[in-house]
Order: structure tokens, then C-alpha cells, then sequence
């Protein structure tokens, strides 16, 4: 037994920084400034869609982004070494009004349900208001009625809406409001290419163009689209370099002067030309990152196999002398520093699913050699390590690829940097992850070279388009309903019966329940595809964007003369996002065990209990009385195989339908073009918790639900063991979209190289059995608490709240309390 | 069929051998020593343990005591637990554990045969092997049951997984005998020196551990068993340099090589409460570690090897 009772607190205090002083006060800098709304991009859009009226989607689309560039605030940052900005000031977010506005307009105009700097998370401050307010309302007036928001909703069938804004059973407003993102530039490609060759290359097969071939003006706006906008792309970094060269003249210090000249330089030639120094790749990739989340404000696009693609680069200056370790690493921080000032503001609807400004701006490393399947770590995964050690910004999110053969030194380095407690890297298993992609349809050779886009999803950067993300399924709710034959007990609405129209109270059996909840959930994940379809299709005709065809999948995009929403890639599938596996297995079990087995209960006595939230005290036993026998029927994630093989039916049963249906693409030119599921959660186990009543696993009305796959928080009592192998039962192979294990760990479990040896021994033993994910957070509860009451004190704690980390304070009370809540795992 | 009363099987153990264990606890213990931080384990029959804090308060638990034992005072439960050793012994033992629904009332300790065990521990077996850890019989004391303690551990040798024992050493040769074949690794208490202190802190004298301590260090060359004898550092009681040091010459004497000092923890106070049992030690602080550091310097000393498993 440990007499080790004294807590060590969060590492995060106590682990020294080696970053520069340069990193370190540009990254002060940032966190000096309060995230706010810039109104420039929605000033110019208006502008360049007037000026374009007759002109095709693509190449409207094409000519607003050229407008933005050219005329958008750009600033250098004190003391950077690299340059591009989104929006007028770090950290602020662009409008996309295009997109969505009246979630915005309501939330400006009516503080509905909250004035963006007024909001519980995630405020967003709207500079000079009396000023700029009435250009909003101007802005919003032009849009009103024909956005793509506005679009979709006029396309999706009655039914589809009710189970997303009544029901809750599915959700998919982070696309209905805003772009898609989620994918991985080909940065290799575009570094040693240059924009300058993609536009000679489009000039020529525009010029070889059929002109009588029913698809040349399709091919010629496709063509003509990209042209302008990397033509526009690379005007934007002559203005850097213009910039550059004016603040130098500016500058006494004489460093910091060569400092500028030197980024002038570096800007007239990438993204332009191929890059020709890792300094130069690396700002190569600063643009090609920024521009395209200007483009379009999806998340997740992600930086790829980061120690892969730039490790030439590194080892020729290195080689040369030109670059020094150090060196590489303040770069890196700074590259870093970068992709922090990106932002996004959400509807505060969708911000609750996704609590804590992520973007998902993954950034992978580690992992083995796509040709020779050996171990592909080198000096910048370790530098990407430190980076992440050292910034503890909440972007990039960091990957950390684990097989078979890694270097112990690698896995104790990582093991080191969880331990900092940042949420990064999420450690993912080659192993499972290659073989659940050769399984859709993967070469042996792409799947090898995944990167990890977005919160958990896998694929190659710039082979993969379609959707990584997709529509979220709230398994929880789809159980409710089946219990109601259909009915949903908090709005009164009801839309799909049951065959057998029974519930909880008639069913005759447990088989009988069973069949009725698989019936259920065919029928929502029919209405995902219906969602799916809608916005594909909005996507493609009003919303195409050249620039991601151009930055995204350039080696088929330009050949096929197709944008990746009309089947530009080489992969192509729609990710669909799977909530609350653990509650359907404790509630399907306790259903079971208490309903038709042991027979302490009656289903109308449960059904009762659930429609009264336990609360009924007139009934005997008593609505409490019934919570308890619920709460303490065995649970998923304690390594006992009746419980956890429902919890392994219900997640496949979601994968095996959901490969069924096929998105527009097919037939189109990619591979795949099927859905396919994922276990990421982000924040949405909350707001999706608050459309579930009460649950037969104990759950009462409106708590969060349980997380992807996890174990429902608090009900993982064996200890890590028991939760790491009930979790690996789930058939993990079949999660080719990305599988999400949350573990949370205190600080002082972790300490010593002993804590550390237990801790890879973990990931060892989760890996060794299949499992394909896991991230975890590490401080104590204690820390948490503390941070509650004295959040000024706590603002730099990161936690890891899903696919990525937030600043804890940042985070709502609710969901502050589910971190704190999600079972600690007692390493010691 | 053979079967063993146990009060818990806890996986992910680090603190009792080597690599990442499963602890299998045994009810049921000679000794009664003051500080013993697993008290739920020295009866060798099921017991109810009561946690206040699960009790919604539904009140079955009154009617279903057959002695009329639980009643309602200032609204607050008060379980008279001067009938709960007659209640144990009786058929109609723990009712009042089987109405409880919120596990407010928890029978403690539970029967199982070898394979239930088993089925138990073999849900790790892959990461014993892949940190080099194993099974601990722990306690309670496993000799008590060594029948089924021989069966279990033969059985765990079939499946290749290394074995260890943690123990008291209180018990006949024979039975501490039996189990030799089948360990790995055995940790042994010797807490006190003298004899009369021994009985005053544990219950019982301890001329047959000091005995069985002789035996081993005779026999232990026809086994393959490494052997760690552990002295619990309890602050006025154990501390004495005296006690230490008579300790580890006869240790030394005896030709036993390795002992590990454990510091006095807390941690087991609550469990005292739970069933219903008076901890005596409330004023004791843990020793300061270096005084273990000196206890490891006598032990040195004397040629002994001073270990810690963290």
C-alpha cells in the first residue's frame, strides 16, 4: 500500500520552461489580447459577391478570398520570425457570413441567449461597438435568407429537424453554420513545389481544355478558381514581405532589423517557389495553414506528419550549418505561436458541443516509414515534443503515433510531456489505426503515412477529402425514445414508433427491447445520411472552395479538374461521430438483469421511475430506492464480459449501418465515399445530456451522457486495468474514423521514473490488446478545484476536454464539473 | 468443493512485488495487530460494513435486523453492533446487507473457489508479463486458509504466473511448508523483537514466527523463492533502535539476506468506523523517512540488503 498521500499538485507549475525569451514574450503577447470579432472578411466578401454576381460559385468564391488578401488588415508580431495573420488582430475570428448569420445577428442584436462578450465560455469581444454595429446589421440584412445555413434548413425534411433541434438525437450544426475544414494540406508536395508550378500547371490544362466537352466550363472555372487564388495567396505574402521591409526601416535594433529583411526575403520566394531552408518550409506552411482557414472556417485542418515532411529540410541545414537544433526548435515554437492566433467564433449552440476554441490544427509525429514500415522518429519529433513542453498553448493539438517497434526513448519522452498535464500529444497505435484504414480500402502504403486530422480521425495528408466530421449521434436519446415507443417525454413530440408499439412498460422480453432499440437507431442513422446528402450537396453548389483543392489534395484535384467536394481526392468518406456507448450498455444491462432477469422490477415500475427522475417517493420501492438498484447493476468499463459485450454490440452496430449508406461522391472518383463512425465526443456528452431524461444506468435527467467509448465517468471502479481491457472488447478496427478513450490521471501517480514505466506500460498493454487512442488529463482534483474557486490564479491549467485541450477557466461550469468528474484513475 | 473466504481481489497492485499486480485478500488473521491497516480482514466470516455516506435513508435495514439492532435516534441511524458476531455465525446471516439497495450495508468478505479466483486474475495475465508482474496472496493471512492457498497456487503456476505471498508467518511449519513449491516471491513479517511486546501490540506471542523465520532461512536453498522480510516502522511501538537491531542480527543469524522497512501509513483509519471497530493509534505520526534511511543503515550493518517497492 502507498503511504504516498501528500499531493504533488499540477506539474504543470513545477516543470521549468526552456523556450527563448523571444517565444516567451510573443506568446505573453497573444495571451494579452482578448478574443474578439473582426469584421473585415465580412466587409469584403459583400464586396467581391456584388462585383461577381454572374460569375460561376467556384470562381465567386475565388474572387472573394482574392479580395480578402489583398485588402485585410496584416500585422508581423513582435519579435516573430514567421508571418501571416487570419484576422486583424491574434486570436480574433473572421466573419463568415456566408456561411450562417442569423445565429449571430440574434446573439448581437437580441442577446439571445447571450452578447458574444457576455457568454459563460468562449466570449468574444466586438471592438467599438457604436461604430461598428450598424456595418454588422448591414452585413447581416444582405445575407439574411440565402446563406448556406438558410439553405439547408429549406432543403432538410421535417422529420430531420425534429431530431436534431427537438429531439437531439442527432446533431450536425457545426456544418450547417460553417465550412468543413478537416483535412491535411499536402505540405510535403506543396513545399518542394510551389504555387507558382500549381498555376502553370492549371494554366496549361485550362489552355488544353475541349471546349466542346459538355464538362469544360466546369473544368474552366475549376482551373480559372485556382489560378486566382493562389495567385492571390502569393500577393499576400509579397505584402508581408512589403510589411517587413517597412518595419525594418522602423527598427533600430539592428538584429531584429536583419530579422525583417531576412523574413522579406524568405516571403517573396514561398509560398511562390519551393521552399529552400527548413526556415523557409516552415513559413511555406505558416501560409498555406492560415490562408486556407481564411478561405473557409471549418476546423481541423491539420498539419500532418510535421517531423516527416520537414525532415530534409532540417537535416540539409543542419548539415550546412545553417540551422542549429536550438534554433529549430525556437522555430517550431513560434510555427506554434502561429497557429494559436487562428480562431473561430461558433453559434453559442454549437460552442457547447465544442467548449474551449478548439480548431483542431493537429499536428502529428512519430509513428513508422510508410515504405519501409520501420520506426520513423527523428530530431523533430522530439523538437515537436518540446515545443509542445514548452508553449502549452491549446494549438496546435499534438499526435503522438505509437507502434509496435518505437524507441523507448520516444515513449518516455511522451509519457513526459502527458505528464505535464496539457492534454498533449493523445497517443494513437499504428497498429490498430492502419489496419482499421486497410479495411476501407487503404493501400498498405497510405494508410502507413496517416496523420491525424481534426479531434482523432486518421487519414494522409492530401490524399484524403470528404468530411472527416460529420453528424453526431446521441445513442442515449435514441434509447429514451425506443423506451417511449417513440415518444419523446420532454417535448411531446413523437416520430417513429415502434414495430411492435410497446414500451419499457409492455415489452415481453429483453430480446424484444433489444430488437426495438436497433430498429430505432437504423432509422436515425437514416436521417444522419439525409443531413449528410443536404449539406454535401449545399456544399458543392454554393460553397466549393479552390483554394482547398488547391492546398488540400493537389495531386488529384488538378488532374480530375475537380474540387474535392465534387470528388477531387483520392479518399473520400463522411465521419459520423458516436456518443454515449457506455450508457446504452448500463442501461440495456440494468434492463436486463433488473426487468427480466432477477425481476426486482417491473418495466412500467422503471419506465415510471425514469418519467419521475427517480424522484417519485409514493412508490414502492421508491423512485431513490430504484436509482440505486440501477446505479448498482455492474457497469461497462470494469472488465466484466456480460456488460461489456452490449457495450460492444452497441458501437458496432453503429459502425456496420452507418458503412452502408454512400455520400455524393461516389461514383465520383475517390475511394470509399461511404460513412463511416468515429468515437470523438468533444464537448457535446454535455448539451446532448440535457436532451436525455432520466436513464436506467442511474443517470438522472439533463446530466452529461458518457463520452465516445469511454466508461460512463465515475462507474470505473477495478482500477485502469479493468477500464483499459473492457474498452479494448469494442471491436476498435471497425472505428476508421477515429476511436476516443479519455483517461484522467493525477500528477503524483505519475511521478518518478517508476510512475512513468507504469504509465507506458499502460499505453503498452491498451495497445497490445487493439486499442487505437488515448488522451488523458493530468492534474489532480485537488488542482481543479482550486482552479474553480480561483480561476484568475489558474489561467494558464490546460485540460483535455476531448479531441483537444482548453484553458480550464475558459470552460462552463458544467463542463469544469465533468472534468473534475471523469473517474480518476489511481495509478497509485 | 474447496473454496477460500476472501475480502477482495484488486488488480493494478504496485506496492506488493514486482511489475503490475492483482492482490487476492484473504479473511481471516491470528493476529490483531493495532495498526493493521486492512482490520476488515482479520474475521473469518463475512461481516457488514456500514458507509454512511451511500444511505438514502429508505429505513429497510430496521425490520430486517433480526435483533432488533438498528433503530432511529435524532434522525440519524445507530447500529448497536454488540449482536453482529452472533448475526455472522447465524443462517440468517447479513439481512440487513441484503435489503440495502444503495450498499450503504455491505456484506464484507465472500467465498470462492479456485477457479473463481482464477477467472478473476487471468483477466491480467498480459500485463504481468509484460511488466514482470504477477499474483500476491495478501491478507488477512493466506497460511490461515492453506489449503486452498496450496490449490490456488498451484494453479497459478500452471498459467505461468509468478506468485507471491505476504504473511505474518503465525501458523504451523507445515502450512507456511506446503506453500514453498509454488512461490516466487514471499514477503514475511517480523514486527517485534520481544515477545511480550509482540503480544501486547498483536495478540499473540511470537516465539512460532521467530521459529518458522529459523526454518526458513534453513530450507530456503531448496527452493526458488526470493524472500523479503518486512518490519513495519510504527512510531513508539516498532521504532525502538533496540528492536531494530535485534531484528536484524537474528535476520542476519539466521542468514536471510533482504528486509524492507514500511512506514507507519493512516490510510486504513476509516475502515476502523466502518465495522465498527476502535483504532487505537489516533496521536501516531508516520516516521520520518530518515529514520528509514537509518533503520536501512542497521540493516546494512548487520549484512542485511534494505529494499523498497517505492
Amino acid at each position: 500500500m502507498s503511504n504516498n498521500t501528500e499531493s504533488i499538485g499540477s506539474f504543470q507549475y513545477a516543470t521549468e520552461r526552456s523556450w527563448t525569451e523571444r517565444i516567451e514574450n510573443l506568446i505573453n503577447y497573444i495571451h494579452g489580447i482578448e478574443p474578439g470579432i473582426c469584421i473585415e472578411r465580412g466587409r469584403f466578401v459583400i464586396e467581391a459577391y456584388k462585383e461577381n454576381e454572374a460569375e460561376p460559385t467556384m470562381i465567386k468564391r475565388a474572387r472573394a478570398l482574392e479580395k480578402i488578401l489583398e485588402n485585410m488588415t496584416i500585422y508581423i508580431l513582435p519579435g516573430s520570425l514567421l508571418v501571416g495573420n487570419q484576422a486583424s488582430r491574434p486570436r480574433w475570428a473572421p466573419l463568415f457570413p456566408e456561411f450562417a448569420v442569423s445565429w449571430l445577428e440574434e446573439e448581437i442584436f437580441e442577446k439571445n441567449p447571450y452578447y458574444p462578450a457576455d457568454r459563460p465560455a468562449d466570449p468574444f469581444i466586438i471592438p467599438e461597438p457604436e461604430k461598428t454595429l450598424p456595418e454588422f446589421k448591414e452585413i447581416f440584412d444582405w445575407w439574411r435568407g440565402k446563406t448556406h445555413m438558410d439553405r439547408v434548413y429549406s432543403h432538410l425534411p421535417e422529420e430531420v429537424i425534429t431530431a436534431q433541434d427537438k429531439f437531439g438525437a442527432i446533431n450536425e450544426y457545426n456544418y450547417i453554420q460553417g465550412g468543413d475544414g478537416h483535412f491535411s494540406p499536402d505540405h510535403g508536395y506543396l513545399i518542394r513545389t510551389g504555387l507558382r508550378k500549381i498555376i502553370d500547371d492549371c494554366k496549361e490544362r485550362l489552355a488544353n481544355l475541349d471546349k466542346t466537352a459538355p464538362e469544360y466550363h466546369q473544368k474552366r472555372e475549376f482551373y480559372q478558381s485556382l489560378i486566382i487564388s493562389c495567385e492571390a495567396v502569393i500577393k499576400y505574402a509579397h505584402r508581408y514581405a512589403d510589411l517587413a521591409l517597412e518595419v525594418a526601416k522602423r527598427t533600430e535594433d539592428p538584429v531584429r532589423r536583419q530579422e525583417l529583411e531576412k523574413i522579406a526575403e524568405i516571403c517573396r520566394n514561398v509560398p511562390e517557389y519551393p521552399a529552400r531552408s527548413f526556415y523557409e518550409a516552415i513559413q511555406f506552411v505558416t501560409f498555406t495553414q492560415i490562408v486556407l482557414q481564411i478561405e473557409d472556417n471549418g476546423q481541423g485542418i491539420s498539419v500532418g506528419r510535421f517531423d516527416q515532411f520537414l525532415y530534409d529540410f532540417y537535416k540539409a541545414d543542419i548539415e550546412s550549418g545553417e540551422l542549429t537544433y536550438d534554433k529549430a526548435v525556437e522555430l517550431t515554437e513560434n510555427f506554434y505561436a502561429m497557429l494559436y492566433t487562428v480562431n473561430r467564433i461558433k453559434s453559442w449552440s454549437d460552442t457547447d458541443f465544442f467548449r474551449g476554441s478548439p480548431m483542431f490544427q493537429n499536428l502529428t509525429v512519430g509513428g513508422i516509414d510508410p515504405v519501409t514500415g520501420q520506426d520513423a522518429t527523428n530530431d523533430l519529433t522530439y523538437i515537436a515534443l518540446q515545443a509542445t513542453a514548452d508553449t502549452r498553448l491549446t494549438q496546435p493539438s499534438l499526435t503522438a503515433r505509437m507502434h509496435k517497434n518505437a524507441p523507448e526513448k520516444y515513449k518516455k519522452r511522451v509519457a513526459e510531456v502527458i505528464r505535464l498535464g496539457t492534454g498533449y500529444p493523445a497517443v494513437f497505435n499504428d497498429d490498430a489505426y492502419i489496419a482499421a484504414l486497410i479495411n476501407r480500402g487503404y493501400s498498405v502504403e497510405d494508410a502507413s503515412d496517416y496523420c491525424v486530422i481534426g479531434c482523432a480521425e486518421a487519414g494522409p495528408a492530401g490524399l484524403l477529402g470528404g468530411r472527416t466530421g460529420g453528424a453526431w449521434l446521441n445513442m442515449t436519446k435514441i434509447l429514451e425514445l425506443t423506451l417511449n415507443n417513440g415518444y419523446d417525454p420532454r417535448t411531446g413530440a413523437s416520430l417513429h414508433p415502434n414495430k411492435s408499439n410497446k414500451t419499457l412498460a409492455e415489452f415481453s422480453s429483453y430480446e424484444e427491447l433489444e430488437e426495438e432499440y436497433y430498429r430505432q437507431l437504423r432509422y436515425y442513422i437514416s436521417l444522419e445520411m439525409i443531413m449528410e446528402n443536404t449539406i454535401d450537396l449545399l456544399y458543392e453548389k454554393h460553397m466549393e472552395e479552390p483554394l482547398a483543392a488547391a492546398l488540400g489534395c493537389p495531386r488529384t484535384t488538378i488532374p480530375r479538374g475537380l474540387p474535392m467536394k465534387k470528388g477531387g481526392a483520392k479518399y473520400d468518406f463522411t465521419g459520423q461521430q458516436t456518443i454515449g456507448t457506455a450508457n446504452i450498455a448500463n442501461s440495456l444491462y440494468a434492463i436486463k438483469k433488473l426487468v427480466f432477469e432477477d425481476k426486482k422490477l417491473t418495466g412500467e415500475q422503471l419506465l415510471h421511475a425514469l418519467h419521475t427522475n427517480f424522484e417519485d417517493n409514493t412508490t414502492n420501492p421508491t423512485g431513490e430506492e430504484i436509482r440505486q438498484m440501477c446505479l448498482n447493476v455492474e457497469k461497462y468499463g470494469n472488465d466484466i464480459d456480460e456488460v461489456d459485450t452490449l457495450a460492444r454490440e452497441a458501437l458496432q452496430a453503429v459502425c456496420e449501418e452507418q458503412v452502408k449508406y454512400f455520400n455524393t461522391r461516389k461514383g465520383r472518383g475517390p475511394i470509399g465515399c461511404h460513412l463511416h463512425t468515429s468515437t470523438t465526443t468533444v464537448s457535446s456528452n454535455t448539451p446532448f445530456g440535457r436532451f436525455c431524461g432520466a436513464t436506467p444506468d442511474g443517470r438522472k435527467a439533463g446530466m452529461p451522457v458518457a463520452d465516445g467509448q469511454s466508461p460512463m465517468r465515475g462507474t470505473d471502479v477495478n482500477g485502469p486495468t479493468a477500464a483499459l481491457k473492457s474498452v479494448s472488447k469494442l471491436r476498435q478496427v471497425l472505428l476508421s474514423c477515429g476511436s476516443l478513450y479519455n483517461l484522467k490521471f493525477s500528477p503524483n501517480d505519475l511521478a518518478g521514473k517508476n510512475g512513468l514505466k507504469r504509465f507506458i506500460s499502460l499505453i503498452d498493454y491498451y495497445f497490445s490488446m487493439g486499442g487505437m487512442q488515448m488522451q488523458f488529463n493530468v492534474v489532480s482534483k485537488e488542482t481543479l478545484l482550486e482552479a474553480q474557486k480561483k480561476p484568475e490564479q489558474h489561467k494558464s491549467l490546460l485540460v483535455r476536454v476531448a479531441g483537444y485541450s482548453a484553458y480550464f477557466v475558459t470552460l462552463e461550469k458544467t463542463v469544469q464539473e465533468d472534468i473534475i468528474e471523469r473517474t480518476e484513475e489511481a495509478l497509485a | 468443493m474447496l473454496k477460500g473466504i476472501l475480502f477482495d481481489i484488486q488488480r493494478y497492485a504496485i506496492h506488493d512485488g514486482s511489475g503490475i499486480r492483482t492482490l487476492v485478500f484473504f479473511k481471516g488473521c491470528p493476529l490483531e495487530c493495532e495498526w493493521c491497516s486492512n482490520p476488515e480482514s482479520q474475521f473469518m466470516l463475512p461481516e457488514m460494513g456500514y458507509f454512511p455516506d451511500n444511505c438514502i435513508r429508505c429505513d429497510k435495514c430496521i425490520p430486517a435486523c433480526p435483533y432488533g439492532s438498528i433503530r432511529e435516534e435524532e434522525n440519524i441511524l445507530i447500529t448497536d453492533r454488540s449482536f453482529c458476531r452472533e448475526c455472522y455465525h447465524s443462517r440468517q446471516a447479513l439481512q440487513c446487507t441484503t435489503v440495502c439497495q444503495s450498499l450503504a450495508r455491505k456484506a464484507i468478505g465472500a467465498y470462492y473457489t479456485v477457479d473463481e479466483v482464477m477467472k478473476e486474475v487471468l483477466k491480467d495475465q498480459l500485463i504481468y508479463r509484460q511488466t514482470g508482474g504477477g499474483v500476491t496472496l495478501s491478507g488477512g493471512e493466506p497460511t490461515q486458509q492453506a489449503e486452498f492457498a496450496e490449490a490456488l497456487l498451484r494453479e497459478l503456476q500452471d498459467n505461468l504466473i509468478d506468485t507471491a505471498i505476504e504473511t505474518c508467518g503465525y501458523c504451523k511449519w507445515e502450512n507456511l511448508q506446503r506453500l514453498l513449491p509454488y512461490l516466487d516471491q514471499m514477503f514475511f513479517d517480523i514486527k517485534l523483537f520481544d515477545s511480550e511486546e509482540h503480544a501486547r501490540y498483536t495478540g499473540v506471542k511470537n516465539e512460532l514466527i521467530l521459529d518458522n523465520i529459523s526454518r526458513l532461512g534453513k530450507e530456503l536453498d531448496n527452493y526458488d523463492i526470493e524472500l523479503y522480510m518486512r518490519t513495519p516502522v510504527i512510531p513508539g511501538i516498532t521504532d525502538s533502535r533496540d528492536n531494530i537491531e535485534n531484528i536484524c542480527r537474528f535476520l542476519s543469524e539466521q542468514g536471510i539476506k533482504n528486509i524492507e522497512f514500511l512506514s507507519y501509513h493512516k490510510l486504513g483509519r476509516g475502515k476502523y468506523l466502518t465495522i465498527g471497530k476502535e483504532y487505537k493509534l489516533y496521536d501516531i505520526e508516520p516516521p520520518a523517512k530518515e529514520f528509514i534511511a537509518e533503520c536501512d543503515g542497521i540493516a546494512e550493518k548487520y549484512g542485511l540488503n534494505p529494499v523498497h517497492f517505492e
